[in-house]
């Protein structure tokens, strides 16, 4: 008679990985990256222009100087703005807030004469935050206690509602592309609902402030599709990658690939303290 | 040996029988049977009386002995045909007599009988396992002196019309022994033949002619049968032996990767395959996402792939067929089975209800931990992932009488993952069959079935008290269908059947559970539809070398309501936005109907007695597609119906090969094969196919091309076996569409994701002694092809790398060898005086990856934690080192 004993093997699947070197050549063609919005703060709104560069290289990307870069509103206002210390960063030259319900338009003439507009952009109203709450949990590697913290706001009862949220650990952003909180009134639209932040964790004394956006539907799907390519590759559940195009297109050459966004944006801010 | 009208006989009076059929069959062989019914005698034609015609026979040196007044010799025969052979000239001169007439020595006997003289007599009956009494699917039955045989069909059933007269009736089965009894068969007779299972390392190898015949002019072009015996063997991940990750060892049959769902075979997506379990088809083959297949192996009895030359009984899939059948159970003894691994642990009961004639089998099958290993990302890890499965099969049968019998197969399966605090989902197949056979005639043969299908899956929160929602989809589908065959002769049968099937799909629903104030329930319209469909077949022997079937199979599909339809702006692309109207559809009414025509051909030729050549052309229509634009498809996934806007997939296969027996126990094929497929779902860039119910604004119509060779050497010998499979192929998608934003790499072919150019297994299994068996499998694979970034740009301090052809590059080369050693426990005989010892146990132990290669399964492209404006390349593998496991298997 054969004694049944336990079999215990250890299944030790190691998933870290590890660098690979990929040689990828210059790109044939410089593309145009836009990064910027009009946010009913009021303050200097902010346009950075940059291009794109050899995916090997170590350095920053090329930054785009010498543009004349303007925003236009639905009544034909115009605002202006002005390349800064920092280059390829352009600055409105006056404080300026958004107004809600209003639509704005980005134009940018490059030094070397080409011309690109974006879409109107739609400033959408952000219900408020109405509170931030927190609670303990056991994480690993190494076994701490953090705190994570939960904003609850209530939809409006209008459907086709877009969120995102920033997170700032003291006054530093701490959330990335990768791991940006987006969210779609399809599934609550005009109830009160919880954002988890479950992958940014703080510590006591930490203080907290959470940052909602309001977004159109087309602001939400490019930084959905943005999200994808920064983080959520390579993984048997991921979906192949794309190209992001953005919403700027060059006016006398439609096909110019153009990357990046401006949007309009209406900012909802709440801040809380961490107490164990 | 056989039994005719199952005569229960003891084992030991069995196996004498055998003994003196396989000496028969040894005298057989080298004493040709002398023929001299078949030798031609030339007869002067016109009216004349037998006797004069038997003189004029032995004037030409037949020997003829017969007394006057047995056979009716002043009977007027008109002779118009000559030469003939004799039994020609004897059917002619003594039909509907009462005669008899067999060859003795060198001399014709005639003499009276109770039977009158018929053209042409029928066995029929079917082939079983002697030890079991369970049904073989595939078995060949074969009289060496006419030259004529047949197969069993997938119920086990066979018919064989031949002249009257004493035969050697050989019967074999792929890893049984080969009984060869002489009969002489008078009258239709039912003759069930009970066969061996081979003993391991204790006789010679015995390919019958039959087999390899078989192999060379019947059997389609693209058909591998799995030799369930030999992937016994062959353990894989964790000792777990596998049918569907097997299948990767045979040509042209594809996978992502190590955790990726679904084969794709000759270019086709993992949706195109009809996986068929006791007739029912299974909507997800895989447990643990991919690294396990649905089916418990210890309760298959016969599994084929058809990647060409697709029987038109079958259809509903672009690609392939995958043909799975469990046992019957025994229903001569009792028994149980099990195994207890580090993946799973099975335990199988199995034994008669009515001795001989009713049987049940009852498999069960769990993991045997949480497995806990799909985190490659390096983000923090708050919580465990884990991942389980279970699954139940049972079936029962009822011989009602010698020609009926009844079956009742179900199967019940279940996975479980949790993804942190976030996520827990189930899914699972269920399937229920009942068949009923029955022998119309010693030459019909009819089949009818019901069965019902359903995949369905829930998602929702785990450890919430109260969890926040619960999503559920399911596609289900219930059917009836009745199949006819009908063996005319050896030489001419045919095919033909109709079937009905109702599909059911419920592509999303999501309730907030209660208490749960956030979420609004949504409940996307469930959607149905029937599929009905009718075939006929004829395989037809033309000539000795030249042997077709023509098949044609019409099918067709009737979307009904009750649902609502969007209708687009023309020439725009499909976008929420561009909705003009919507057209509501009633309960019942008519939504969209499609229907087609799939006309399959096979030929095959015999060059020589070892070589053949064959060729297949395959139309295909597919009505369902699996709605996932992730690199492998989920279990939650859904399924859609086609529609007003999604087309039937639709595919065309040429094969052609070329197959040749270089000696006994090595044959070597190559197949070239073609295939064109219309109508592939592909997705929009960021498509969000969650819980969308206007589905067709995310989706692309593609199709896709496909091509390759195919190269097979097997090598079967009593202690060795092992084969050697090699791929060069490419599979390609294109889009269709003209709009700017539904197109990708600016309309031109591209590889598919699963397109490997190489891909070359060699397997051995080698018996050492009468414990130890040894198996060994390596493969290569051209690693898939992945998008490489092009550039990369800023956004909000983040790096994004700018991608912009999909497909062009490729990941490394992907290869690995696995070992494994079985030790059987018992130690002297395995059996004594025919009775099998009590417990019959063994271990495996076997490695995994042994040189403990990392492959790639893919590629991260992502900003370095050193330098935030630099990028790093991290390469990512699932079962990237050495697995090493333990299975201990049982059966008493």
């Amino acid at each position: 008679m054969k004694k049944i004993f336990i079999i215990m093997t250890i299944i030790s699947i190691a998933n870290t990985g590890c660098e690979e070197r990929l040689n990828i050549e210059n790109p044939d063609e410089i593309k145009l990256a836009v990064e910027g919005s009009i946010t009913d703060e009021l303050k200097n709104q902010i346009i950075k222009l940059s291009t794109t560069s050899n995916f090997n290289s170590g350095q920053r990307t090329p930054k785009l100087s010498g543009a004349s870069v303007w925003i236009e509103d639905w009544d034909n206002t115009v605002y202006t703005f002005s390349e800064t210390v920092i280059s390829g960063e352009y600055w409105s030259d006056e404080l300026l807030a958004g107004v809600v319900d209003n639509s704005y338009k980005l134009y940018i003439e490059t030094f070397e004469g080409d011309s690109y507009e974006s879409d109107y952009q739609l400033l959408k109203a952000s219900p408020p935050i109405e509170s931030i709450t927190f609670k303990s949990r056991m994480v690993r590697n190494p076994d701490e206690l953090k705190y994570f913290v939960t904003a609850h706001l209530t939809d409006p009862a209008s459907t086709g509602d877009y969120y995102r949220w920033k997170a700032f650990k003291n006054g530093k952003q701490i959330d990335t592309i990768a791991d940006l909180v987006l969210r779609s009134d399809r599934l609550f639209n005009s109830n009160p609902f919880n954002v988890e932040f479950t992958t940014f964790p703080f510590d006591p004394s930490d203080k907290c402030t959470i940052e909602q956006f309001s977004l159109t539907e087309e602001t939400f799907d490019f930084f959905r599709l943005l999200q994808i390519q920064a983080g959520e590759l390579g993984e048997s559940t991921s979906t192949s990658p794309s190209q992001v195009e953005g919403n700027v297109r060059n006016i006398n050459n439609p096909k110019e690939v153009v990357l990046g966004f401006f949007y309009a944006t209406s900012i909802q801010s709440l801040s809380v303290t961490i107490t164990e | 040996m056989y039994s005719a009208d199952i005569l229960s006989k003891s084992k030991t009076f069995r196996s004498l029988l055998l003994a003196v059929a396989l000496f028969c069959f040894s005298l057989g062989s080298t004493h040709a049977q002398s023929g001299l019914l078949e030798k031609e005698v030339d007869v002067k034609p016109g009216r004349k009386t037998v006797e004069s015609i038997l003189a004029e026979m032995a004037q030409q040196g037949i020997n003829l002995s017969y007394s006057d007044n047995a056979i009716p010799i002043h009977k007027l025969v008109e002779i118009k045909v000559t030469p003939r052979s004799v039994y020609q000239h004897f059917l002619t001169m003594f039909n509907s007599e009462r005669v008899a007439f067999e060859e003795r020595g060198s001399t014709i006997l005639l003499y009276k009988s109770n039977q009158r003289v018929k053209k042409k007599i029928t066995i029929s009956g079917v082939v079983k396992d002697a030890n079991s009494g369970e049904n073989l699917i595939g078995a060949h039955i074969w009289i060496d002196s006419l030259k004529l045989g047949t197969t069993s069909n997938e119920y086990g059933f066979y018919s064989l019309s031949i002249r009257q007269g004493k035969h050697q009736l050989i019967s074999s089965y792929l890893g049984y022994e080969t009984t060869s009894p002489t009969t002489e068969i008078i009258k239709n007779t039912r003759i069930n033949f009970e066969i061996d299972i081979k003993t391991p390392y204790l006789r010679e190898v015995i390919i019958s002619p039959r087999e390899r015949e078989v192999e060379l002019s019947e059997t389609p072009a693209g058909y591998n049968k799995i030799d369930l015996q030999l992937m016994g063997k062959l353990p894989y991940f964790l000792g777990e032996v596998d049918i569907l990750q097997s299948t990767l060892l045979l040509p042209g049959i594809k996978t992502l990767g190590e955790d990726a769902i679904g084969l794709n075979i000759r270019g086709g997506n993992a949706d195109q395959n009809l996986i068929l379990l006791d007739d029912a088809p299974i909507y997800n083959s895989s447990h643990l996402f991919g690294l396990i297949s649905v089916f418990n192996p210890d309760a298959v009895s016969h599994a084929e792939v058809f990647k060409s030359g697709i029987p038109v009984a079958y259809g509903g899939r672009a690609s392939s067929i995958i043909n799975i059948r469990k046992r019957e159970g025994n229903n001569k003894e009792y028994h149980v089975t099990g195994g207890l691994g580090l993946a799973s642990t099975r335990i199988m009961a199995e034994g008669p209800i009515i001795m001989d004639r009713s049987s049940f089998l009852v498999s069960a099958r769990s993991s045997f931990t949480n497995f806990n290993f799909f985190n490659f990302s390096d983000k923090v890890i708050f919580q465990d992932n884990s991942a389980s499965f279970h699954d139940v099969n049972a079936k029962f049968h009822f011989k009602l009488n010698r020609k009926n019998t009844i079956y009742f197969s179900g199967y019940f399966g279940n996975d479980r993952n949790r993804i942190g605090d976030n996520l827990l989902r189930r899914w699972g197949n269920r399937t229920a069959t009942v068949r009923w056979n029955r022998q119309i005639t010693a030459r019909m043969f009819m089949n009818n079935t019901i069965y019902a299908s359903n995949y369905s899956y829930t998602t929702g929160q785990p450890n919430k008290g109260i969890g926040e929602f619960t999503g559920t989809s399911a596609i289900i589908d219930y059917a009836i269908k009745s199949d006819f065959s009908f063996f005319k002769s050896p030489k001419n049968s045919y095919d033909f059947g109709t079937g009905l099937i109702f599909h059911r799909l419920n592509p999303g629903d999501r309730e907030p559970n209660i208490g749960n104030e956030t979420f609004n329930p949504i409940a996307l319209d469930s959607e149905h539809a029937f599929e009905p469909y009718i075939y006929f077949s004829n395989h037809r022997k033309i000539s000795d070398r030249l042997s077709i079937n023509l098949g044609l199979r019409l099918s067709s599909m009737y979307k009904i309501g009750p649902g609502d339809v969007f209708v687009y702006n023309d020439g725009e692309s499909k976008e929420k936005s561009s909705i003009s109207d919507t057209i509501p559809y009633k309960k019942n009414e008519l939504v969209k109907r499609y229907a087609g025509i799939e006309p399959r051909v096979t030929f095959n030729y015999l060059i020589g007695e070892n070589s053949a050549i064959k060729w297949s052309y395959d139309r295909t229509l597919q009505y369902l597609h699996l709605i996932s634009n992730t690199i492998s498809p989920s279990p939650t996934d859904i399924w859609k119906l086609s529609s007003t806007y999604i087309k039937p997939q639709t595919a065309h296969q040429v094969t052609i090969g070329y197959y040749r027996t270089i000696k006994t126990g090595l044959d070597a094929s190559v197949e070239f094969y073609g295939r064109k497929t219309k109508n592939i779902t592909e997705y929009k860039d960021g498509a969000d196919l969650l819980l969308n119910d206007a589905i067709e604004t995310e989706l692309i119509n593609a199709k896709g091309r496909s091509y390759g060779i195919e190269f097979l050497i097997k090598k079967k010998s009593d202690r060795f076996n092992g084969w050697l499979s090699y791929t060069v192929s490419r599979s390609e998608r294109k889009m269709t569409s003209a709009l700017q934003n539904e197109q990708l790499n600016d309309r031109t072919y591209f590889p598919a994701d699963f397109d490997r150019t190489h891909d070359l297994a060699v397997v051995g299994i080698y018996q050492l002694s009468k414990r130890w068996s040894l198996s060994s499998n390596f493969i290569f694979r051209t690693g898939r092809p992945i998008a490489l970034p092009e550039s990369k740009y800023e956004f909000e301090n983040s790096i994004i790398s700018n991608f912009t052809l999909r497909n062009q590059g490729r990941i490394a080369n992907y290869h690995r060898m696995d070992v494994s050693a079985t030790l059987k426990t018992n130690k002297g005989e395995m059996r004594k005086n025919g009775k099998t010892k009590k417990l019959d146990d063994s271990w495996t132990f076997s490695i995994y990856n042994l040189y403990a290669q990392r492959n790639a399964f893919s590629l991260l492209f992502r900003q370095s934690d050193s330098n935030p404006y630099a990028t790093e390349v991290i390469k990512s593998s699932i079962l990237g080192t050495i697995i090493p496991s333990v299975t201990y298997n049982f059966r008493f």
